[in-house]
């Protein structure tokens, strides 16, 4: 296989990976129908952080939104937890009522040129019943 | 206004009921040949009493003589085009009996001035005539719209009126659907600006309460992220329509689209079927046409 050939599958498995990259499937829910967190870095505020969320559920729900975020550091090859939120500690920042989606988004202040991610652990749930699922995000260098 | 013709089509205010039942009596051809005499007569303008009295004559003439049911516009123009080949190539000296495609001058004539009355009187009658067809069967070429739900809600409830109104005033075009299911419409319409994105969100409900949800997530700082979708294992499809791969998946209910255009991510996801799904998808990118 010559130099042209290798550059050629290298960029086509790149593509492939590109496609793929916005999606990702978990299993069927009656509840919960898509989600995410991200992390927006600041340049030039000191290392602030946006933590960004959002939850859709399959139609209008008594409750949905997230029951924890954690934000973790790279640590090597490991990630380190350095804050974990919990839903109920402040419900109205995480949580909304009969509605059928819900977003929010809040501050956090990592140590600059660490790279950092969110995991979200969401919820929503009606009379009858809920469900629970899990999202990480991509991963981020925090800005000084 | 009709100035003379057949009688029950003469009166200023039309009398839908009594014409209808008039009309209910004829044959297709009786119909055709008294809408050819209108139209043959110059007597149809461009009014709302007009276009009422052609399209009840339409209404029931595909009742008794229905057009096709799967329209396939392509098949349908070949066929055209060979039936006006026909048609030029047979000499009516040659043709025993009275050939029906020596109407096909009429019928085209008919579909035209139909056509300008339905365009004419479209937006005072309410109905979205930029997605008309043209649909040819039973010798009569007709103009009728695809029907659609209801894609915006009374102007004075909120500050926004439809998806493509919220969207068009942060300046984001060809992102909100043209067309959704008939018996959805829509119940409400949110913005949601924060410092990442923005989420636009329309929801439309059936009257049985079947959901219909369609989100457009505008990133301001990041390229859209990585969205977890709950799915079942056994669909899953990419459908691409102008060069934008739409991911559709269903859910246990549901089904749901998905796809990045630009710093946009969308996302459909409701009781839909799969191929109403796909029309949904098609019509985001009509207006590019």
């Amino acid at each position: 296989m010559n130099t042209r050939r290798i550059t050629i599958l290298l960029v086509t498995i790149l593509l492939l990976s590109l496609t793929g990259a916005s999606i990702a499937y978990a299993r069927a829910s009656s509840y919960l129908e898509s989600y995410f967190v991200m992390l927006t870095p600041k340049e030039g505020e000191n290392g602030r952080m946006i933590v960004s969320f959002w939850v859709q559920g399959t139609g209008i729900m008594d409750k949905i939104g997230a029951d924890a975020i954690q934000i973790q550091r790279r640590s090597g090859t490991d990630w380190i937890t350095e804050a974990t939120y919990a839903g109920e500690d402040d419900p109205s920042l995480f949580y909304g009522t009969n509605v059928s989606q819900y977003r929010n988004e809040f501050n956090y202040y990592g140590t600059p040129n660490y790279d950092y991610r969110a995991v979200i652990y969401v919820y929503a749930g009606n009379s009858s019943g809920s469900d629970t699922g899990n999202h990480t995000s991509g991963s981020v260098t925090c800005k000084p | 206004m009709l100035k003379q013709g057949p009688k029950a089509a003469a009166s200023p205010s039309l009398d839908v009921v009594n014409l209808k039942k008039r009309l209910e009596n004829k044959s297709p051809e009786e119909l055709i040949e008294e809408l050819d005499q209108l139209l043959d007569n110059g007597v149809i303008h461009d009014t709302p009493t007009d276009s009422l009295l052609i399209s009840t004559y339409i209404d029931i003439l595909e009742e008794k003589d229905p057009v096709l049911g799967d329209f396939d516009p392509e098949q349908n123009y070949a066929d055209l085009m060979e039936r006006i080949q026909q048609s030029t190539y047979l000499s009516p000296k040659t043709v025993p009996g009275k050939s029906r495609f020596s109407h096909l001058g009429y019928y085209v004539a008919a579909a035209a001035a139909i056509s300008i009355f339905f365009l004419g009187s479209s937006y005072a009658l309410g109905a979205d005539w930029a997605k008309t067809l043209f649909q040819w069967g039973g010798d009569l070429l007709l103009l009728r719209p695809v029907e659609s739900g209801q894609l915006t809600l009374p102007e004075a409830q909120t500050e926004y009126v439809s998806l493509e109104d919220a969207l068009k005033q942060y300046g984001l075009d060809n992102l909100s659907p043209g067309w959704i299911p008939p018996e959805y419409a829509l119940t409400s319409i949110e913005v949601f600006p924060m410092e990442s994105f923005v989420e636009f969100a329309a929801v439309y409900q059936k009257t049985s309460g079947d959901y219909l949800s369609v989100s457009i997530l505008y990133f301001l700082q990041n390229a859209p992220p990585e969205i977890t979708f709950e799915v079942t294992p056994d669909f899953r499809e990419i459908y691409t329509v102008s060069d934008i791969e739409h991911f559709i998946s269903s859910n246990t209910e549901t089904y749901k689209a998905c796809w990045i255009n630009g710093a946009c991510e969308g996302i459909i996801s409701g009781k839909v079927s799969e191929k109403e799904l796909k029309k949904i998808i098609d019509s985001l990118y009509e207006r590019q046409v």
